[in-house]
This record gives structure tokens, sequence and C-alpha cells, in this order.
């Protein structure tokens, strides 16, 4: 670039010069000229011809002495005269004038000449008489003449030196420009050699650079081919005879989608080059690849990898593609994915088998361990009722294990409802602790707690979760831990949301290498066959998913011999009690909504209007699908809470009525159900209910439910964890509870009575007995609603659960028999 | 004027070798300037001779200029010289103008005509005398020329004009 510039500037410099030596030449030439200065010839002249006229008039005069041609030596004395008048009157001969003996050697002249003049004017004879004293003042003339000359002659010189110095100054200019033009010229020839040296190296360097790229076009292994405008190929390398099968000979000058574009691919290619010829872009214009098929000259189709780069040289552009044989790639990625999907399908399957299986596991199990129970009370021998212990205990920890891996499915598929509330976290810690403590003394273990809970208890979180987590954290510092210290630390840092929690006991500890694994899936630390410890390697699993999913973190430090210590944290934003409403409205007034209960259930049913009652709504009541649907359309709500299984039309049926005929748009439909599987509430909501509450439904989480769905603020009163009958009766008031609680004993007895004789169900008290497994669900008698669901679902080949629905009806009276007047009958 | 002219036609035309006195003039009035004009084909050509009556007769011309000759500015007074030479039908050529003291220049007609060369008769009104480089010069007007021109047309200027031959290169 400066070279240019450079080269630029030196070509109007040398423009200059030359422009210069142009304008001196001729300032030479001029005073070249000048030299033979006309003004200094005409004086030169003018002063011989002084000197010649001098001459002739004295000739003249001495020829006029014999009397002959006095008129032309008149002539002459006046062309003489009219000469020296010149000298002294012409601007020519100023300089002369001013010399002093030159002047007066004029003058002299002139006085003489003057003199004369009368005489010359006057008569023939009076001429010729003067003539010999004309003759003799025309010698001093002569002599005064040759002064003049001699003057003019000196003055030339003169001049004309003058002249020369001037010419040899401007001379001396001229050679100076002319030596500055040849420098330049050097210059000027120096810069060209360079630029000739430095196209010469890059043109070296750009030999090598092609040398080069012909080496690494040679070498490559990928199929490399140039191709024309038109698609012709032009030159096609080794690794492309190779892959395709053609020779060069055979390749070049033919069209390359003619010779290895598979035919449904031409189409594509040609529309791609013409669109990358005209608009400059697509195929995979040198960044992106290309992925399509190629042909051999076999006629074998394969899959290649394409990338497209034009080079655009002058007029000529031209395509280079790069093609790559990927079949064993592509096969490979085949394979692997075959073999991902594989696995992945395996996995499910067993996932889902386990689940499956657990499920069925349960009820059978709930059987055999309802039988043993049965067994125990009916006197047995000492030693019969201590293998019926030892049955008993196994089934219990046999169905505990199943729980758990129902619970991971449930954690797994992450289907059920996070239920934050308001709680005292010290409460709720201690609470825990001290339901542990009998445990711990069976080990001969001491328990402790300590909390550093800064500030007030409350804070919002899922306290059904963490619970949980404590629970398994501390039941397994127990279970691992004899004669040992567990200690449970709960601390608030300071002014943050992040409570930790610390469970550590002084346990046999665990290895650095197996700490990783403790938190999968079914580890048991030990494998041998003489485990100490039963479990199904679940509880540590399911504690860092229920963390997890809690947004916490849960970490573990043990040393061999020493203990172990798991921690984790989670973020429970403190609350103050008053200020317990999520939606932070402030405002304690309950406004009031109108809501239907849909429920086949009366005790359910009952229960539900009478909780939302109580928090001031306005209830209405439909007893079954059908009922529903018909309230629905002649009333709006604000709210639905229906039913899932009602005989007749059920809660999805009726929901797709309304749904479809729209006749509740906007209000929001919640499902209730007994089912707590996660399929269950994924089949519910897939149904389009707006959420699913599982039975039995608190107060707390019919408010929030309704508060979130209603948008509306309440206050969310901490209801006490009551057991679900104090909950019930709490709800409908004891007097109405305790009809209600005698209706249902006397309808169980009944059936229970029914069964027990016939050994045979009905389709009428398979009915009975849904509704009394809901009734039992509200309730909170687990086994007795399993017992009815067993019921209802029995066909004719299945034996009924007589025994275990005597069992959990004994173990109901315990429960309800507080709540009742009288004996049950 | 015209009759002169004829004349002059009918005398070239003639062929006759002829002394032509270029007017009617007064034959005491003496011939101040001689013009030749050689016969092309070496016959004995036209002589015409002209008086101060005869120059006068023609449309005079008058211009101040500076001059190399005098201090100061001139008035000159004289004919052009295409209008003398046009009396002896010559508008083209080289003449050679002679003076009495035997200095003589050539002039290239078509040049001096352009620059306005003039037979002047008289400087600052009054007639030139031999002694003031009379009677007849040719002169130019100097001062409408730059300077290079100038020096060349002071070179080409003749005093004591007495006689005008035309050179034989003509056509």
């Amino acid at each position: 670039m400066s070279t240019r510039l450079a080269l630029s500037l030196t070509i109007v410099f040398l423009g200059a010069l030359g422009v210069l030596t142009a304008f001196l030449g001729r300032v030479v030439l001029n005073e070249l000229d000048n030299i033979g200065a006309i003004a200094t010839e005409r004086l030169t002249w003018n002063l011989s011809q002084v000197q010649v006229e001098h001459l002739q008039l004295k000739e003249l005069a001495h020829l006029a002495e014999d009397g002959e041609g006095l008129h032309v030596l008149r002539l002459k004395f006046n062309i003489f005269y009219s000469r020296v008048a010149t000298l002294r009157e012409s601007p020519m001969f100023a300089e002369l004038r001013s010399d002093t003996e030159a002047s007066e050697a004029l003058d002299r002249i002139q006085a003489r000449l003057d003199h004369f003049l009368p005489i010359v004017d006057g008569s023939d004879r009076g001429l010729l008489y003067s003539l010999p004293g004309f003759i003799l003042e025309l010698q001093d003339n002569g002599h005064d003449t040759r002064k003049l000359v001699r003057y003019g002659l000196l003055a030339e010189e003169h001049a004309s030196a003058v002249k020369k110095r001037h010419l040899s100054l401007t001379l001396k200019r001229l050679a100076w420009v002319l030596l500055v033009l040849v420098m330049a010229l050097g210059l000027t020839a120096l810069m060209i050699w360079r630029l000739f040296h430095r196209s010469q190296m890059l043109s070296a360097a750009n030999s090598i650079t092609t040398a080069r790229m012909r080496a690494i076009v040679t070498s490559s292994l990928d199929a490399i081919l140039m191709v024309d405008v038109r698609g012709r190929i032009m030159s096609i390398n080794e690794a492309a005879q190779t892959i395709f099968g053609y020779t060069g000979q055979e390749a070049l000058g033919r069209r390359m989608v003619d010779l290895i574009v598979p035919d449904n691919w031409q189409r594509f290619m040609m529309d791609n080059m013409t669109n990358f010829i005209t608009a400059g872009e697509g195929m995979s214009d040198g960044q992106g690849r290309l992925q399509m098929k190629a042909k051999r000259k076999s006629g074998e189709i394969f899959p290649v990898e394409l990338s497209v780069s034009a080079s655009q040289a002058g007029e000529d552009m031209v395509f280079v593609f790069f093609l790559r044989d990927i079949t064993a790639r592509v096969e490979g990625e085949a394979a692997l994915r075959r073999a991902r999907d594989d696995a992945l399908a395996g996995e499910r399957a067993k996932a889902n088998l386990l689940t499956v299986l657990s499920h069925e596991i349960r009820t059978p199990l709930n059987g055999i361990l309802g039988s043993i129970e049965l067994l125990e009370t009916t006197g047995m021998l000492a030693e019969e009722q201590r293998y019926l212990r030892a049955m008993r205990i196994s089934g219990e920890l046999l169905l505990h294990h199943v729980n758990e891996v129902l619970e991971m499915s449930r954690l797994e598929a992450g289907t059920t409802p996070e239920q934050y509330k308001v709680f005292d976290l010290l409460q709720m810690v201690q609470g825990l602790v001290d339901g542990q403590q009998a445990n711990a003394q069976a080990h001969d273990n001491q328990l402790r707690l300590r909390c550093r809970l800064p500030g007030q208890p409350f804070c919002l979180g899922n306290v059904a979760r963490i619970q949980q987590a404590l629970l398994n954290l501390i039941g397994n510092a127990l279970k691992f831990t004899e004669g040992g210290e567990i200690s449970v630390e709960v601390e608030r840092h300071s002014d943050s949301d992040t409570v930790e929690f610390r469970v550590s006991d002084t346990g046999p500890g665990m290895a650095d290498t197996d700490l990783d694994r403790i938190f999968e899936d079914f580890v048991t630390l030990d494998s041998s066959y003489s485990r100490q410890r039963e479990g199904t390697g679940l509880g540590l699993a399911i504690t860092q998913r229920i963390v997890e999913n809690m947004g916490g973190t849960i970490s573990v430090e043990s040393e061999l011999g020493e203990g172990s210590l798991f921690t984790f944290s989670l973020s429970l934003p403190l609350v103050s009690k008053r200020q317990t409403s999520p939606s932070k409205k402030g405002v304690d007034t309950v406004i009031p909504k109108r809501i239907l209960v849909v429920e086949d259930n009366d005790i359910n049913r009952m229960l539900l209007e009478k909780m939302l009652q109580r928090q001031g709504h306005s209830v209405d009541s439909a007893i079954g699908g059908a009922e529903g649907v018909q309230a629905v359309a002649e009333n709006r709500y604000d709210m639905v809470l229906m039913d899932i299984s009602m005989p007749g039309v059920d809660g999805i049926e009726a929901l797709s009525q309304i749904r479809s005929r729209k006749l509740a748009e906007g209000v929001e439909i919640v499902a209730l159900t007994a089912h707590a599987a996660g399929d269950d509430h994924e089949r519910i909501m897939g149904a389009g209910f707006t959420e699913v509450l599982t039975k039995p439904v608190t107060q707390a989480e019919l408010a929030k439910v309704i508060d979130r769905y209603t948008h509306i603020a309440k206050p969310l009163e901490d209801v006490p964890g009551d057991s679900d009958i104090q909950q019930f009766v709490a709800a409908l008031g004891e007097e109405r509870a305790r009809g209600y609680l005698n209706d249902f004993c006397q309808d169980v007895a009944r059936l229970q009575h029914a069964l027990d004789t016939t050994g045979r169900v009905t389709g009428a008290q398979q009915g009975e007995a849904h509704r009394l497994a809901g009734s039992a669900a509200v309730l909170g008698l687990a086994a007795l609603r399993i017992c009815m669901l067993e019921i209802e679902a029995a066909t004719p080949d299945t034996p009924l659960p007589i025994e275990p629905l005597a069992k959990a009806w004994s173990e109901a009276g315990v429960i309800l028999g507080p709540h009742l007047e009288g004996d049950r009958a | 004027m015209t009759v002169f002219v004829l004349l002059l036609r009918v005398m070239v035309f003639a062929m006759t070798p002829a002394i032509v006195f270029a007017g009617t003039s007064n034959l005491e009035t003496p011939v101040l300037l001689v013009v030749e004009v050689p016969d092309q084909d070496g016959g004995d050509g036209l002589i015409a001779q002209f008086t101060m009556d005869d120059l006068q007769a023609l449309p005079a011309v008058s211009f101040e200029t500076e001059t190399i000759w005098f201090t100061g500015s001139q008035r000159f007074t004289g004919v052009p010289l295409a209008a003398v030479m046009q009396q002896v039908g010559i508008t083209e050529g080289t003449i050679e103008a002679s003076g009495s003291d035997d200095f003589s220049i050539e002039l290239h007609m078509p040049t001096a005509t352009a620059a306005g060369a003039i037979i002047a008769y008289q400087r600052n009104g009054s007639p030139m005398s031999v002694r003031k480089k009379g009677p007849l010069r040719v002169v130019y007007p100097f001062d409408d020329f730059p300077p290079l021109k100038r020096d060349l047309l002071f070179d080409n200027t003749i005093w004591h004009l007495v006689r005008i031959v035309v050179k034989s290169d003509i056509k």
C-alpha cells in the first residue's frame, strides 16, 4: 500500500521535474537567442556605420576637390549627419552618451558638422572653397569616430560577458534540476525494482502454497471435486477416485450430477447449485455440512457428508465439493441408537414391572397380615405365638419395602402435587423426635435434638415431605447404631431462608468409596447373604429425591467406625403467623363462594359440606355424576369439587359432559379421589381436571385449593394435625358426627354379617361396599377401606376377604369407639 | 486616380518597357521613390516613380509610437506600404527596399502589411529632411506589438528610402 503511494508520489514528482526542466530549457534557449543580442548588434552596427560613412564622406570630399560630385558629397554629409544624430538622440546610445570620453568625442564630431552645415547648404563655390578645411576637420572626425568604435567594441564585450555569466548561471540551474531528475528516476527505478522483487517473492510463495494445496488435496481422505458453473468436473482427487470408483480420466469433463449423485437427489443438487450461483446462498455455503446420498460407479448408494465452497477467480466461478463417506458412521449411529432405545425400553419395563408387582403384592400382604393378627387372638400356644409374631414382623417389613418402592415410583413420576403450607418448624421437629424416642431406646440409643432457629418459628414449606426426609434419616441412623448417640440438629442461617438439617450418629460409618453410591437406588452396603439389616436400599434414594424435589441439597460425611453425618438444607422462608395467607392480600375476611360438591358417599359429602360452610362458603351438593351435571347446568358455581369413582356417571364422564356442553366455562373443577397412586393422578389430570385432591382432604387443603382457583384471599389457618376422625367430628359437630358414625357402623356390620353368612357378594352389596370404602377413607380407616374395595372388585371366583374385614373392623372399633354413643350393634 | 490605375494596367498589359510617372503632377517636383517590377519572363519590366504629391494623394495613415531612435513618443504620418505596392499590382512576395545610404532590407509583403507598415513622410507633423532620416522611411506602429515582435520590426525598418525592387520570386 505504502509502495503504491510512494510510487504515485514519485511519478507526480517526476512530472513536476519534467515541467521544470522544460521551463529552464526554454529559458536557456531564450538566453542563447539573446546572446547575439539585437540591441548590442544594432549598437555595434550603427557605430561601424558611423566609421564607414565617415570614410565615404572623406573619400567623396577628396574627389570633390576637382569640382565633381558635389551633390553626392552633400547627400553623404546629410546621411552622416543623420547617423550622428541617431547616436545623440536614440535611447540605444544612452550608455554611450553617459561615457565621458565617448560623449566628448560625439560632441566634437557634432560641433564640426554644425560648423560645416551652412557651408554644405551654401553655394557650390563656397563649398569648393572650404573643402581643404573640411577635409582637415574630417581627419579629426576620423580620430573621434575610432574612439566611438572602440567604445562600442568594449561595450559589446562587456555585454556579452554579462550575458555569458547569466547563461552559465541558468545552465548551472538546469544542471541541478537534471541531477534531481536523474536521482528521482533512480529512485523510481529502485522502487520498481522492489515491486518487481516483491511480486516475485509473492509468486514464489504462491507457487509454494499451490504445491501445498495440491499435496493436501491429493492426500485428503475426503473426496474433493472441483466443478465449474455448468456442473462439469474439472478435477478430482485420489480419494474421490477410490471412493467413487472412477479414474480421473473417466470423471473429467463429465457432469458431476450424472456421475455421483443418485437419481432422486439430482434435482435437489441442481436446484441448489443454481441457487448458489444466482443468489450466492443455499447448499452448505462453507459453514454447514449437508448429509446426502452419493452413488459409486458400481451403482451402490451410500451416505456422504458434503460441504461446498465456491471460489471466484475473476469471471470464473468454481465449486469445490468435499465429500466424506460416512457409511460406517451412519451405521454406528444407528446401532447406538437402537441399543439406547432398547436399554431405555428395558429400563421402563423394569420400573413398570416393579411398580405393578409392588402394588399387587400389597393386597395379598394385607390379607396375610390381617390373618396373622386374627390368628394371634385365637389363643395359640406360646411357641405358635412366637412363630406368628415372626411372621407378622416379616410381613410388616415386606409391606414397608413395597410401600417404599411405590413411593419411589411416585417420586419418579413427579405427579404428587406439592403441598406447601405454613407450619411451626420447631414444633414439628420436636414432635418428630419425640415420636422416635421409643424406637431409639429399643436399640439402646440416645436421641437428641438441638435447634438453632432465631426469630419466630413459622415458615412456609412442604411439611409432610420434610418430615418424611427427616424420618428416613433418623430411622436409618437408629437402625445402624447400637448403644450410641444420634443427634438431630436444625439450624437456620441468620437472616436467610435456608435451613440446614443435620442427622449424625455414632454408628459403624461408611467407607469413602461407598459414600458416592449410597444415594443410588437399591443400594445396600452389606451385600452378603448374612445381611444384618433389612432394607430395600431405597430409603436414601427416596430422601434425596424428596430433598431435591423441594429444591434442596443433601450430602453425607462418614468415617468408618466413627459414625455418619447426613446434612440437607432447604429453603424455608419465614412467615409471620399473622400473615399466613400465601396470597398476601392481608384480607382476613372470606369472600363467600358458591361451591358444588359432587360425591356419592354420604359421609364424605357431608364432611365436605361442613368444612366448606365453616370456611364461609355456600355449598350445593349432588349425589352422583348425573345430578352434578344437572346442577352445573342450572346454577353458576365458582368451583366444583368432584369425586372420581361414583356408580353410574363417574367423575371423569361427568367432567367430559360438562366440558363438551360448555356448561361451566371458566369454572375450575377439582377432582377428589382415594387413589393415591401417581398413575391415577395422571389419568385424572389428563381427563381435564384442574387439580386432584387425595382423600381424606384437610381443611387447609380445601382452603388452599379454593383460594388458588377462585383467586380469593382467605386466612389459611394452620389446621392442627388432628387425626381424620377428629377432623370429621370437628367438621360436623359431635352430635351429627355421632349419628353418621352410628349409621356407618351399622352399615358395615350389616354387610359383614351378610358376607359371613352367605359367603357370596351381590351386586347391590358391591355398590354398598364402594360407598363404605369412600367413608372409610374419609375416616382414615385404611385397612377397612381396602377390604371394602376388595369386596367391590370381587368376582365369583375370588375369595371374599372375610378375615381381613373382621380384623380391620375390630381395629376400626378402637378408633371409632370414643366417638360413638353406646355400643356398636 | 482610376484613370491612373487603368493606365497602369494597360501598360503592364502592353509589356512594354517604360518609365511610369506615377501621376500627372508637376515634373519639377523631385521623384522621391522608385518602384521597380522586373518582368517575369526576362523582359524589361515596370518602373514606377512617386513624388511627394503622388504619395500624399494616397489615403494617409497616422499613428504615434515609441521607437529606439528617438527619445519619447513620435507621431508618424504616411501611406501604407501595401497601398503603394498596390499601385504596381503587388500584394504578395518579397520586396527589397533600399536607402540612399546604400542600406537595404528585404520585406515579406504579407508580413509587412499585417504589421501595418507605412511609408512615412512626416514626423510630428513636419516633413523629414535627409538629416532627419527622411524624406521617406518605413515604420510600423511598434507600440501595438509585444517586445519580441517589436524587436523584429525594428530590424525591418529603413530610412532614407528611395527605391523598392520587387523580387523575382513573385507569382
